[in-house]
C-alpha cells in the first residue's frame, strides 16, 4: 500500500446520517448496558476509589436493579452458566472467618513471672518440618496482582526440587484486595482454596489495592483512621488464620515502595499491620520485606538497582508499582529465603524405618 | 482511556455529536476535536500532554522552517535539528536506562566504575507511535511531497484521538487533506465502523485473553509445563499478539470512520503469507511502510549492491525490532526477521539463475509461519535465559501432563488462525448485508453483540500490548 491509498467505501454498503448513527449506538449501549447491568456493577466497584466510582457504582447499582426485576440479565446469566462461569457476576461483600480463626484483637501481655534464679527461661522452639520427594511440601501461591510474576519465578526456580509439589499454578487475583471484597471475596475464596488444595505452605501478598478507605457495608472509615487500622488489622489477622487453618504455614510476601510518595505512605503503613500479625506467629508465618528492599543507597524508590551479581537491571515495571523480570526474581530469592526458614527441603528420602521386634517387657512405643 | 471501557463509551457519547455538530465551522471543529484528543490522553497522565503539546510545537516550527529556507543548507540543517530532537525525545523516555544500564555492566565486567545516571521517569503512553507520524511531518516537508499545515491542523493530525496512543502510523498527506474536505453528515459509513469495533473487541477481549490463560504460565514457568503445552503456547502467543495488536487497530480504525475519516489498514491476515517479505506487507502494515520509506530507502535501499542491499535490511529490521523495546530481545527479534529476508533473498535469487520451481505453497507457508512463531518466542521472553527456557522446554518436557491446555485455548488459537484464511470479500459482504438493516436494528444487534463479548472475556480489561511500545 501506498501514500494515500485509505480503503474505498464499498458501493453495496448502505451508510446512514450521523444523527442515527448517534442513535444507533444510544441504542447499543442501552441495550448492552441493561443486559450487562450486573457485570457493569461489579467493575464499577473495582475501580479507583474517588467520585468516579462512587456515580459509577450508584448508577450501576440501579442498572442492576432494574434490568434484574425486568430479567433483562437472564440471556448473560444463562451464557455465563452455560460457560460454566455462573459465579463470575456474584458480588459478595461477607467478610466472616471460621469459627476456628482467631481475630479477636490481641490482648495485652499477661504479667510474666519473673524466672526463678539459675532457671533460664526457655522460649518455645517451632519445629520446622522437613519435605522430601516421599513427602513433598505442597505449595500454594496466590495473591493480588503484586504476586503474579514472582509466582512464577519461584514456581520456575522449584521444578526440579523434587521435595516440592505446587498445587496450583500461580493464582493471582489482580485488582483485588482486603478492602472491597464487592471486587473479590477473598475471605470466602481462601477458606475454599485451602479445604481443596490443602497447603503445606502458602505464599501470600496482598494490599496492593488497599491504600483506600473502606466504603459501603462497613461504614466510612477513611484510610489510616484508628477505625481502618482495626478494621484492616482484623481482616490481615483473619486472612493470615485461613491460611494457617489447616496446619500450613505462610510466606507473607509484604508491599514494595512505589515510585508514587503518596502511595507509598500507605504501603508502608500496611506493610506496619502485616509485619506485626505475621510477628505473632513465629516458625508459622514469615513477613518478607520487600519495602527496603526496593530502595537504592539513597533509601528512595529506583527504577533500577544492582541484582544479586551487583549488575544494574530494571526492577520495576513501567507504573512504579509492579515488577519487571528481574524484579520478580529478586522477590523470589526473598520468597524462597523465608520458605528456607518454615520448612527443610530435603531432595533424598529419609532413610526407612527399620522395623523392630516389640519388646515383650515394653508397653510404650515412641512416636 | 482504554477502548473497550466504559469510560470510553460515555466519552465517545459526547464527542460524536460534538463531531458531527462542530464540522460545519472547521475551526471550532478542529479546536473541539483536540481538545477532546487531549483529554483522552490527559486520562492517563495529564503530565503526558505537556509533552504531547511541546512534541507538537517544536515538530511544527522546524516544518515551518524548512519549508520557509531557501537555501539547502538551512533546509538540511533544520531537518537534522527535527530528527535529533524526535530521537532525542524518545531515547530519553524510552531507551536512557536501557542503554544506560548496558553500558554500565559493560564496564562494570571490563572492571572500570561508570555511573551513567539514571532517569526516574515513566513512558509517555503511545510516544514511539506519535513521534514517528511528527518525523514524517517533518521528513515529507524536507522532500517537499507536503506542505506544513496551520499548528492546529497539525497539532489535530498529531493528537487525533483515534490513532493518538497505539496507531494506525498515519502519514499527513491521508489525514491532513480530510481534515479539509469535511465527510458528509449524511452519509457516514456506519456499519463498517460498527463492524470494525466489534471485530476489534472480540479480538481483544475474548481472544486475545482467552491465549493469554496458557501464554502468560508457560512463559513465566517454562519448567513446569510439558513440551506440548509449549508449543501450543507459542502458537497461541502468535494468535494472542496478533488479537491484541489487531483488535486495537481495527477499533481505532471503526472508531474514525464513525467520525467519518479514513484510516489505512494497518493488518492483512499477516498469518496467511508464504514468506517473510509478504509477511512484512501485511502486518503492521502502517510500521513496515514507515520503515520502508524513511529508513530502509533513505539507506540506500536495494539500489545498490548485494552487500549494501542486506545491511540495509538487517538495519532497518534490527531498528524496527529496537521499536517495540527497550530490550536486547527485541533486537534479537528484528535481526531474527532480517536474517530470514535476507535468506529469502538468496533463495529467490538463486532460483532466478537456475530456473527451479518455487516449494509447494503449502510448504512456504508451514516454514514462514513457524519462523514467525519461533521469533515471537524472543519478542515475549524478557531475557534471552527466559527464552532459551523456552526453547528448552519444546524438546524435554514430552510425556508430561498436560492441563493446562483447555478447549478455550484451542478454541481461541484456532479461531485465530481460521479468520486469517477466511476469503477477504466474506467480511465485506456480511457488512453490506447488515448495513441494509434500519439503525435501531443495527442497535439492538451490536448491544447482543457486546454482551457476548463481555461475557466470554474476562473480568476487567488486561493493558494492550502495543501500549507499552
Amino acid at each position: 500500500m501506498t501514500d494515500h491509498e485509505l480503503p474505498e467505501q464499498d458501493p453495496r454498503r448502505r451508510t446512514m446520517p450521523a444523527g442515527h448513527v448517534l442513535f444507533g449506538i444510544f441504542i447499543a449501549f442501552a441495550v448492552a448496558a441493561l443486559l450487562n447491568a450486573q457485570g457493569m456493577h461489579k467493575t464499577a466497584l473495582s475501580q479507583s476509589p474517588g467520585f468516579g466510582r462512587d456515580v459509577a457504582a450508584t448508577l450501576t447499582a440501579g442498572l442492576a436493579d432494574v434490568s434484574g426485576i425486568l430479567q433483562i440479565d437472564q440471556p448473560r446469566h444463562l451464557f455465563k452458566a452455560a460457560l460454566g462461569r455462573g459465579d463470575d457476576d456474584v458480588i459478595s461483600t461477607k467478610v466472616v472467618f471460621a469459627p476456628t480463626v482467631n481475630t479477636a484483637p490481641n490482648k495485652p501481655a499477661q504479667p510474666v513471672k519473673p524466672a526463678k534464679p539459675n532457671q533460664p527461661v526457655k522460649p518455645a522452639k517451632p519445629v520446622k518440618p522437613t519435605f522430601s520427594p516421599q513427602n513433598k511440601l505442597r505449595l500454594y501461591l496466590t495473591g493480588d496482582s503484586l504476586i503474579t510474576d514472582p509466582a512464577s519465578v519461584v514456581l520456575d526456580r522449584l521444578a526440579d526440587n523434587p521435595a516440592v509439589k505446587p498445587v496450583a499454578n500461580a493464582d493471582p487475583h489482580a485488582a483485588t484486595g482486603l478492602i472491597q471484597p464487592a471486587v473479590f471475596n477473598w475471605f470466602t475464596y481462601l477458606p475454599k482454596q485451602i479445604a481443596e488444595l490443602n497447603p503445606d505452605l502458602t505464599v501470600f501478598t496482598i494490599g496492593a489495592n488497599d491504600g483506600q478507605g473502606f466504603t459501603g457495608v462497613t461504614g466510612g472509615e477513611e484510610f489510616g483512621s484508628p477505625a481502618w487500622k482495626t478494621e484492616y488489622r482484623r481482616r490481615v489477622a483473619g486472612v493470615m488464620g485461613e491460611l494457617m487453618a489447616k496446619g500450613g504455614r505462610v510466606v507473607w510476601v509484604g508491599l514494595p515502595i512505589t515510585r508514587d510518595p503518596d502511595l507509598a505512605k500507605r504501603w508502608a503503613l500496611m506493610n506496619e499491620i502485616q509485619k506485626s500479625e505475621a510477628a505473632k506467629y513465629p516458625g508459622k508465618v514469615v513477613y518478607v520485606n520487600l519495602f527496603d528492599r526496593f530502595k537504592d543507597a539513597k533509601g528512595n524508590y529506583a527504577d533500577y538497582l544492582p541484582d544479586a551479581s551487583g549488575q544494574q537491571q530494571l526492577v520495576r515495571a513501567p507504573d512504579g508499582i509492579h515488577y519487571s523480570a528481574a524484579g520478580a526474581g529478586i522477590v523470589a530469592t526473598a520468597i524462597l529465603k523465608a520458605i528456607d526458614e518454615l520448612v527443610t527441603l530435603s531432595t533424598t528420602n529419609p532413610p526407612p524405618a527399620v522395623p523392630t521386634k516389640p519388646k515383650t517387657t515394653t508397653t510404650t512405643t515412641s512416636p | 482511556m482504554l477502548f473497550p471501557t466504559v469510560t470510553f463509551a460515555l466519552f465517545f457519547l459526547i464527542v460524536l455529536p460534538l463531531n458531527w455538530l462542530t464540522m460545519h465551522n472547521p475551526r471550532n471543529w478542529r479546536i473541539a476535536m483536540i481538545v477532546a484528543s487531549y483529554i483522552f490522553y490527559a486520562w492517563w497522565n495529564p503530565w503526558f500532554v505537556l509533552l504531547l503539546a511541546g512534541s507538537t510545537l517544536f515538530n511544527q516550527t522546524v516544518a515551518v522552517r524548512i519549508f520557509r529556507a531557501q537555501a539547502n543548507r538551512t533546509r538540511n540543517t533544520w531537518l537534522w535539528i527535527g530528527v535529533a530532537g524526535n530521537l532525542g525525545f524518545l531515547a530519553y523516555f524510552k531507551y536512557w536506562n536501557f542503554f544506560a544500564s548496558s553500558a554500565q555492566n559493560a564496564a562494570d565486567t571490563l572492571g572500570v566504575q561508570l555511573d551513567p545516571g539514571f532517569v526516574s521517569t515513566v513512558l509517555p503512553i503511545g510516544l514511539s507511535f506519535y513521534t514517528f507520524m511528527a518525523l514524517s511531518y517533518v521528513i515529507d516537508t524536507w522532500r517537499r511531497t507536503f506542505e506544513p499545515v496551520s499548528l492546529s491542523r497539525f497539532a489535530l493530525f498529531l493528537s487525533f484521538f483515534p490513532h493518538l496512543v497505539a496507531g494506525p502510523i498515519v502519514r499527513p498527506g491521508e489525514l491532513i487533506p480530510q481534515f479539509d474536505n469535511p465527510p458528509d453528515a449524511r452519509r457516514v459509513d456506519a456499519t463498517r465502523g460498527f463492524a470494525l469495533i466489534m471485530g476489534g473487541l472480540f479480538l481483544k477481549v475474548v481472544l486475545a485473553s482467552a491465549c493469554a490463560k496458557l501464554v502468560d504460565p508457560v512463559f513465566s514457568s517454562p519448567k513446569l509445563h510439558s513440551s506440548l503445552e509449549t508449543i501450543v503456547a507459542v502458537y497461541a502467543y502468535a494468535v494472542q499478539i496478533f488479537s491484541d495488536f489487531a483488535g486495537y487497530s481495527t477499533i481505532a480504525i471503526g472508531v474514525a470512520l464513525l467520525l467519518g475519516f479514513r484510516f489505512p489498514d494497518n493488518f492483512d491476515s499477516p498469518y496467511r503469507s508464504r514468506s517473510l517479505q509478504e509477511f512484512w506487507r501485511r502486518w503492521h502494515i502502517t510500521l513496515s511502510r514507515w520503515l520502508r520509506d524513511y529508513l530502509y530507502i533513505p539507506l540506500g535501499g536495494n539500489r545498490s549492491g548485494r552487500f549494501e542491499t542486506e545491511r540495509n535490511i538487517m538495519l532497518t529490521m534490527v531498528i524496527g525490532g529496537l521499536w517495540h523495546g527497550a530490550n536486547w530481545t527485541f533486537l534479537f527479534w528484528g535481526a531474527l526477521h532480517g536474517g530470514g529476508l535476507i535468506i529469502e533473498r538468496h533463495r529467490r535469487a538463486r532460483r532466478a539463475i537456475t530456473g527451479k520451481a518455487p516449494p509447494p505453497g503449502w510448504l512456504s507457508w508451514l516454514v514462514t509461519f513457524n519462523f514467525v512463531c519461533f521469533a515471537w518466542i524472543f519478542f515475549r521472553a524478557h531475557s534471552f535465559d527466559q527464552a532459551a527456557s523456552v526453547i528448552e522446554r519444546l524438546f524435554t518436557g514430552w510425556g508430561q501432563p498436560s492441563p493446562d491446555i483447555t478447549l478455550g485455548v484451542l478454541a481461541a488459537v484456532a479461531v485465530g488462525m481460521g479468520i486469517q484464511f477466511l476469503p477477504t470479500n466474506w467480511w465485506q459482504s456480511f457488512q453490506a448485508r447488515v448495513s441494509q438493516l434500519p439503525y435501531a436494528a443495527q442497535g439492538v444487534g451490536l448491544g447482543f453483540t457486546l454482551m457476548f463479548i463481555n461475557a466470554l472475556g474476562p473480568s476487567g480489561v488486561a493493558p494492550f500490548i502495543y501500549f507499552q511500545f
